[in-house]
């Protein structure tokens, strides 16, 4: 970015912090961020992802009270030398009460990925799910409600038909912002099923005994020009919000989205089967091959499918923040021979994600954090292959914040390997991104307590005396995503953002 | 009697009668020109469920038959359910409409209209008794045109047309006449989509 637009832009972020509306964010300086854009993948840790079940796992050799904090035998604990990092390989015949074998080996992952991770500490404000998802992805709406997917979209989307996707729904992670001067095109676009909703992307192909394209534009120019004007119901209610806004996107933003031919470019399943695109004139995604050898389960896994469908937002420039999850249903995969209970790793996603830690904690968080991993792992694997067209990757722009929404109980009971836990305000945040400081701990774990403590947010040195402040993680993302947040009031978080 | 009270008699029965007058006029009983502008212009989205019903009724077809993405999921109840403004919380956990119209509603909205008006033209052309379509399928001039542009007001937004709606749409033939391969299906189809895809169709 030019000194000349950050100043513009900067001045224009400082009337919008104060209460201006957004038509007098300048659309020419946000036209020329959508040139060089960055982008923002959301990833749920729906139900409370406990970062010391994670890369911050303690060793039982290093607490004083190795029986009763939530530590691990040190011999299922990897670690690299010089990183602050560890993860635990483990097996177990159960997932808390459900006998289901699972084999996790989050090694391979971190051996890899690790030089792009940055974990940062947090002691959160709510241990109610949906406040604290909200308050993950707000700040603790330190900046007027505005989520952090509405800046990105805000600030680098507007050339984008659809800037800011959300692939999974009805969580606090994916609620609206509460500042009416983000502008409509950075608002929120629910995706329920991300495998048939290429199909409400073009209004005629694939429709069958509908028109040609020809005539269906013009039936829709003559329904919008010359018979509804004539209706007297459109001349009574021609003020109404509501039907400005339908009218408003069956013009250009509708027009944007079939020029592009979304309804192929984004359609993830192959032709045949259940999708027998070529009957109907369709056709799969040019990167459907890629997408699918990354997640192969995308018909039958909802995580998998969004994961496929982020990576196509993001490589064909249809969004430019993309928010996923599990969500808190049951996914049980199909096959496998069973020798004790349920055949191993059959069982995807527990009931509740992340908090069926209130029935089996360490099985169930290895489980998720392991189904979070391979997904990060296959989003890092498409981008980083994906040519920007400037010579750098798509990786090279993008950053993948793993909102934990709160962490869980540091206690079991003495010896436990297994055992129930309650939430906790305490834990932290991680973020894979070429824009942070990579593999980097920001704070640190008491390990005779298993609390998360915080740090510098100019330096990044440890502080155990501190906390890290909601707000203060919104404002370091936002920060490492280049977003101008002068005016905000926004604290300065530099140690999030990579020299 | 006194001539004072006279003229204040009518002119209180004037003021009586003059704001009733001016309302039904305004309703529309009069004619097209008459229409006032709502001040609060309150007005709701259908979701798409009660649209399909509405639409279905319309047309005189189920609601499963509407519209079908590649002839397996339902574009009401399963493909585009969410996109119209219903809800799924077993499993999506959406438990409530989305407050504000989907980008692609409007395109979802074209495509059920368009699979819909296009059945129900060819049912009407193959079938036995027509249902809207009977009068271009026997002869397709003007007044047939307009007999169907009668029956779609009628039938899809439940009360009469005006002279000026049903011009524009007979005229669509004319946009349509340099584009089209088969004038009286498209034009046909083509003013049931407009219809049903209007918005006094879609919101109340």
């Amino acid at each position: 970015m030019t000194q000349s637009r950050r100043d513009m832009l900067r001045q224009l972020a400082a009337l919008a912090g104060v209460g201006a509306g957004a038509s007098l964010f300048n659309l020419e300086a946000i036209g020329q961020e959508a040139k060089d854009p960055r982008f923002l993948i959301v990833l749920c840790a729906s139900g409370g992802g406990s970062i010391i079940d994670g890369p911050l796992a303690l060793r039982e050799s290093e607490s004083a009270n190795p029986s009763t904090v939530n530590c691990f035998p040190d011999s299922l604990v990897t670690g690299w030398s010089g990183s602050p990092f560890r993860a635990v390989d483990l097996s177990s015949d159960a997932i808390g009460p459900i006998p289901a074998p699972f084999s996790v080996k989050p090694s391979d992952f971190f051996g890899r990925r690790r030089e792009d991770l940055m974990v940062a500490t947090l002691t959160g404000t709510s241990v109610n799910h949906q406040v604290a998802q909200r308050r993950s992805i707000t700040g603790n709406e330190a900046w007027r409600g505005r989520t952090l997917q509405e800046l990105v979209a805000w600030q680098y989307g507007a050339d984008a038909p659809i800037p800011n996707v959300h692939l999974v729904a009805g969580m606090g992670f994916n609620d609206s912002g509460t500042d009416a001067t983000v502008p409509t095109y950075a608002r929120r676009q629910i995706v329920a099923d991300p495998l048939v909703w290429p199909l409400s992307l073009d209004g005629g192909r694939g429709v069958q005994g509908g028109l040609s394209p020809e005539v269906l534009a013009a039936v829709r120019g003559h329904r919008d020009n010359q018979f509804e004007p004539k209706t007297r119901f459109d001349q009574i209610f021609k003020s109404s919000p509501r039907l400005a806004e339908w009218k408003n996107l069956r013009g250009a933003p509708q027009a944007k989205i079939e020029d592009l031919d979304l309804i192929t470019r984004l359609m993830l399943a192959p032709d045949g089967g259940n999708f027998p695109l070529g009957e109907y004139g369709l056709g799969s995604s040019p990167s459907g091959d890629a997408v699918r050898a990354v997640f192969p389960d995308y018909a039958t896994d909802p995580l998998h499918a969004q994961a496929a469908l982020a990576f196509l937002l993001l490589k064909y420039r249809v969004s430019v923040s993309v928010t996923l999850g599990p969500n808190f249903s049951f996914v049980f995969k199909e096959g496998g021979e069973a020798t004790n209970g349920l055949p191993e790793n059959s069982v995807l996603n527990p009931p509740l994600a992340f908090d069926f830690s209130h029935q089996g904690h360490r099985a169930g968080q290895a489980v998720v954090w392991s189904r979070l991993y391979q997904i990060i792992d296959g989003l890092m694997t498409l981008l980083k292959a994906e040519d920007f067209g400037d010579g750098t990757s798509f990786w090279d722009r993008t950053m993948i914040y793993v909102a934990t929404e709160f962490g869980r109980e540091k206690t079991r009971p003495s010896g436990a390997q297994e055992w129930g836990t309650g939430h906790d305000l305490n834990n932290g945040v991680m973020v894979f991104s070429p824009l942070v400081p990579g593999d980097t701990l920001l704070g640190g774990v008491d390990p005779d307590t298993g609390l998360t403590y915080g740090f510098d947010p100019v330096t990044g040195d440890p502080d155990p005396g501190r906390e890290t402040a909601e707000a203060e993680i919104f404002a370091g993302l936002l920060g490492a995503l280049d977003i101008d947040t002068s005016g905000s009031g926004l604290p300065s978080v530099p140690a999030m953002r990579r020299a | 009697m006194r001539p004072d009270l006279l003229l204040r008699g009518l002119t209180r029965a004037l003021l009586t009668v003059a704001p009733l007058a001016a309302l039904v006029f305004s309703s529309g009983c009069g004619g097209d020109e008459f229409a006032t502008v709502s001040a609060k212009a309150r007005v709701n989205a259908k979701s798409g469920s009660v649209w399909g019903r509405d639409l279905a009724n319309g047309l005189g077809l189920q609601e499963w038959e509407l519209c079908s993405e590649l002839g397996a999921y339902d574009c009401i109840s399963e493909a585009h359910r969410i996109t119209l403004g219903g809800v799924e919380p077993t499993v999506l956990g959406i438990d409530e409409p989305l407050p504000n119209a989907s980008v692609s509603a409007p395109i979802a909205v074209d495509r059920v209209a368009t699979s819909a008006c296009g059945l129900r033209f060819d049912r009407d052309k193959t079938g036995g008794a027509a249902v809207i379509f009977g009068p271009v399928l026997k002869k397709d001039n003007d007044r047939a045109r307009e007999d169907v542009a009668d029956t779609l007001v009628r039938r899809l937004l439940a009360r009469e047309s005006t002279k000026a709606e049903l011009e524009s749409l007979v005229a669509l033939y004319d946009t349509l006449a340099p584009i089209s391969t088969d004038l009286t299906r498209d034009g046909a189809v083509g003013m049931c989509v407009i219809v049903a895809t209007s918005t006094e169709a879609l919101f109340y």
